[in-house]
């Protein structure tokens, strides 16, 4: 599925419409707010940390280029091989490359955001390649052949009795609701797969130029199963991912476990710079790194847009978007849903294909209150609608479909606001006969089929009072 | 297939094209002085942690970790041999590592099969995989979030804190930092980078099904943790 008004709309109201799904949103993005509030509220620095995360960041990309040279010589050096794909079909080229020198036929897939953009698993199959999701979530989504709904919990719409039911109908066991027994299950066919496969892929969640080293954060052991066992592995991120300094990591990993999953730590935290070295007895023999850009460098270059790079990928914003908890995750039509998709999805996709994710937002704020690097995300929901119906000269440079998002009728709606604003006579005869034809008008021009019939389905029409403020005021007896 | 000289080409040309993007964006939005200053004093701050040690093993034991202290590396076989009989452990697995060697005995004794991981992994998957409990030392552990230090290496590989379903792991109090930014401030890390380092604060884990927790969905179950000294 693809970002696409329509879709939207029709995933939106069918997912409003289930009890059921709600409730599974639900009860997920309530049990993960509480978790990360408790540990944030231990904090005793918190505004303090959040800056200090979100001047990491913006240090590391304020010398991104020469970053990313760091980074690249530094892996160089070590044996790990760098490529540069500056689109998504690029990057999966890549991956089949290595995949055919190396006659791999199965590939094992730690959680990657980055493969999901590049639809990496749908790619390998269409190539005789079988990719598998090893990550228990992805696991699930993937066996139900769907698409992640959320960031960090993958499967987070589905109760345990409808993954039951997909474990019992696809891998062929017996029914169990027992998440331990259901965890079990998935434990012993992913062992057997580790095993057998010729790649493994993986996300990074911080690259360190200083070092060169790929950091991981994680809590089921997969992505250092992938990163250990294959012969190969290929690791995937955008080229934003980059800090300055080892130290750095401090700060950041603190938010981000903290904003995921509430946790102070992940049970796991990888770091990676090299191939298996001689005398080594386990590790891959081949390590490669794919950079991609995928639209990234466009956004760049507009120091507001920029900001959408600080993300560090938590997921906190989704739990507490109002609209995420009520719609879910597959509305949005890419692998970015929620606050932080709705400000990246449309400069990646193009903002006449995915303009229309800026405006499913009530701006309420609670996305940036909860960012651990504290993106504007609001701010940012405004340019881009901004920018969707009337560009700046910069927007219209920078973003893929600036203006593709303009609308002839509400372009007319604004040039009669404002010719009426620029004419007190016409401002005046307006407002004189809104008041006259306000308690009469309406239900016959803007009845159900009218222009506002959307709008009026859950709320009732305003009725323009008889005598406008205007009058009042020049009524009032003067002092 | 296009033919390496192709694809290193291509390479090339993308890197040049996206890097050559990035320093325009850099030269459209320069940078604020204050973006490029590091905050030193909330680096270097020290959290009030209380005694490091039992802020250590309090934290290990919140995820379900089991702990316990010991005096010296020779009191280490003895205090830890109840642990193997409690879980059953019928098959232990360690590096080349000497100061290992009177526990591997004293556990055989107890009629546990200790093995060696000392061949490739290629050679020695079945062993790798098909052990109760892994045994490694440690480069330490961070105090505040109670988190040990592995750098797997030739003496001690990666799986063996991995493959296993139960993974004891010793613990030099000595080798304690109060935070991870203490650790990395230490400079060990960046004076040799290794292969792989990986910290690891409990078990293998997962809430991906209702956000119910489950452990040992790929890696060990159990976390077994002794303090040295």
């Amino acid at each position: 599925m693809a970002p696409d008004p329509k879709a939207f709309r029709a995933e939106s109201a069918r997912a409003l419409g289930n009890a059921a799904l709600r409730a599974n949103y639900r009860n997920a993005t309530q049990r993960v707010r509480s978790r990360r509030d408790e540990r944030m509220s231990e904090l005793t620095d918190l505004p303090a940390l959040r800056g200090i995360g979100q001047a990491a960041k913006r240090r590391a990309l304020a010398r991104l280029p020469d970053l990313l040279e760091q980074l690249e010589e530094r892996l160089t050096r070590r044996g790990v091989q760098v490529h540069w794909a500056e689109t998504t079909a690029r990057a999966n080229a890549i991956v089949l490359e290595i995949a055919r020198r190396r006659g791999a036929r199965r590939v094992v897939k730690g959680k990657s955001m980055v493969s999901e953009e590049m639809e990496l698993n749908h790619f390998l199959a269409g190539h005789g390649i079988e990719a598998l999701e090893a990550d228990l979530g992805e696991f699930i989504v993937q066996l139900a052949g769907q698409l992640p709904v959320h960031l960090v919990v993958p499967a987070i719409h589905m109760n345990r009795q409808e993954i039951a039911r997909l474990f019992q109908d696809k891998l062929a066991v017996p029914y169990t609701a027992d998440v331990q027994e259901l965890t079990r299950i998935a434990r012993r066919v992913l062992r057997e797969k580790f095993q057998q496969a010729d790649i493994g892929i993986s996300g990074v969640n911080f690259a360190v130029a200083e070092t060169g080293t790929l950091a991981l954060v994680e809590n089921e052991g997969n992505g250092r199963m992938v990163t250990s066992v294959p012969p190969v592995h290929i690791a995937l991120m955008g080229i934003e991912k980059v800090v300055e300094r080892l130290e750095d990591l401090a700060p950041l990993v603190r938010l981000l476990t903290r904003s995921a999953t509430g946790q102070t730590i992940t049970s796991y935290f990888n770091w990676l710079s090299s191939p298996r070295r001689p005398g080594e007895l386990d590790g891959p023999e081949e390590v490669h790194v794919i950079l991609l850009d995928s639209g990234r460098s466009a956004i760049y270059r507009d120091a507001q847009l920029r900001e959408t790079l600080d993300c560090i990928r938590c997921a906190a914003c989704l739990n507490v978007c109002p609209v995420y908890q009520r719609i879910g995750g597959k509305a949005y039509g890419s692998p970015y849903m929620g606050p932080i998709g709705k400000i990246l999805t449309p400069q990646m996709a193009g903002l006449d294909r995915a303009g229309h994710l800026a405006g499913a937002s009530t701006l309420c704020g609670a996305c940036y209150e909860v960012c651990p690097v504290q993106i504007p995300i609001p701010d940012l929901l405004l340019r881009l609608r901004q920018e969707a119906s009337q560009p700046t000269a910069a927007g219209r440079a920078l973003l893929p479909g600036a203006g593709g998002g303009r609308s002839a009728g509400e372009a007319l709606v604004w040039k009669g606001w404002q010719v009426l604003h620029d004419r007190p006579a016409a401002y005046r005869l307006f407002t004189r006969l809104a008041g006259l034809l306000g308690a009469v008008l309406p239900e016959a021009a803007l009845g159900a089929a009218g222009p506002l019939s959307t709008w009026r389905k859950a709320r009732a029409l305003p009725v323009p009072a008889r005598r406008t403020l205007h009058d009042l005021l020049a009524d009032r007896p003067r002092q | 297939m296009p033919a390496p000289t192709d694809s290193a080409a291509a390479n090339a040309a993308a890197r040049e094209r996206i890097l050559t993007r990035l320093r325009q964006g850099m030269a459209a939005v320069p940078a604020r002085p204050e973006v490029l200053e590091l905050d030193e004093d909330w680096l270097r701050r020290q959290p009030p942690l209380g005694d490091p040690a039992e802020r250590f093993l309090r934290e290990q034991q919140s995820v379900g970790s089991q702990v316990l202290r010991v005096p010296t590396w020779e009191a280490l076989p003895a205090a830890v041999a109840p642990w193997f009989r409690e879980h059953g452990i019928a098959s232990a697995i360690t590096g080349r590592v000497e100061r290992l060697t009177p526990l591997r005995r004293h556990l055989a004794e107890l009629g546990v099969t200790v093995r060696t991981y000392d061949k490739p992994l290629e050679q020695q998957r079945g062993e790798v995989f098909g052990t109760d409990c892994g045994i490694t030392t440690s480069a330490g552990g961070i105090a505040e979030t109670g988190s040990i230090i592995l750098v797997p290496g030739p003496e001690e590989p990666r799986l063996l804190s991995l493959a296993v379903p139960i993974h004891l792991a010793l613990v030099e109090r000595a080798r304690l930092h109060a935070t991870l930014g203490d650790f990395i401030r230490s400079g060990a890390y960046q004076r040799a980078v290794p292969t792989n380092l990986v910290l690891v604060s409990g078990a293998s884990r997962t809430a991906d099904i209702e956000l119910t927790l489950a452990v040992g969905v790929h890696g060990p179950r159990l976390l077994l943790v002794a303090l040295i000294g």
